[in-house]
């Protein structure tokens, strides 16, 4: 995390990840222009955006339902 | 819909101990997906869990997908007595979790943890590393594809990202997987 985020670190696990190469085939698909931009958030803005999101989703799946009437 | 923001600063102002795990922690790293509930690891002791009880209560909290008037009595008891507690509450999905898979409880996973400051209050997360350790222990199939974009992340974070000269990334390797 940047300092932006206002995030220190407590400690971490320090073994590296082993290898799995089903995670890596997955990983080949991830868009990471979406994680890029999303670094550039404070955590908050985040969470907001989440939260947005969700009200998003929310309203869609209620057009969905009213549609399939 | 979950108010995250609500539910975080009301667990921090009652001076709840837990650590933010699963889907939310992820979105504090910076994930992309959506996640409807916040999945949280409190600590067992009768303190945090009276705290706990105290701060909950009055958000009616409720078993999730529980048939309606099922009795549960959301009391210090029914925490003592149970561990992990799927919740709806007036403010949005709530999972409390006394212990997780490949991770343990609130003093396993303490250590692995970072202070979060947002909505105006300071509440722990799971490190990076950790949460993708734990998602590979529970070695869930679901999890596949948000564990792909934690090590992704943490590729990012640590300045293992494809460079643009690297190969092309999804989009573009999905273009020229048809030509």
């Amino acid at each position: 995390m940047s300092k932006k985020d206002g995030g220190s670190k407590r400690g971490r696990a320090a073994a590296g990840l082993p290898p799995d190469p089903v995670i890596d085939a997955y990983q080949r698909d991830v868009d990471r222009t979406l994680l890029r931009e999303n670094l550039k958030l404070t955590v908050e803005e985040r969470f907001l955006k989440l939260m947005e999101l969700q009200r998003f989703a929310t309203e869609l799946r209620r057009a969905g339902q009213h549609a399939g009437r | 819909m979950t108010d995250f923001a609500s539910l975080i600063r009301l667990l921090a102002q009652h001076d709840i101990e837990f650590i933010l795990v699963g889907g939310a922690a992820a979105t504090a790293h910076g994930s992309a997906r959506l996640t409807q509930d916040l999945d949280i690891v409190y600590r067992r002791t009768p303190e945090n869990i009276a705290r706990l009880v105290a701060c909950l209560g009055p958000h009616h909290p409720y078993l999730r997908d529980a048939p309606p008037g099922l009795p549960f009595s959301f009391d210090a008891g029914t925490i003592q007595g149970g561990l992990n507690f799927t919740l709806t509450t007036d403010l949005g999905a709530l999972d409390l979790f006394g212990a997780i898979p490949g991770g343990g409880g609130y003093e396993d996973l303490q250590q692995d943890a970072i202070e979060l400051k947002l909505f105006g209050i300071t509440c722990r997360c799971l490190g990076l590393r950790r949460l993708i350790e734990v998602k590979r222990a529970a070695g869930r199939p679901r999890d596949l594809e948000a564990i792909a974009e934690l090590q992704a992340l943490l590729d990012e974070n640590e300045g293992r990202a494809p460079s643009p000269s690297d190969p092309p990334t999804r989009s573009r390797t999905r273009r020229n997987s048809t030509s």
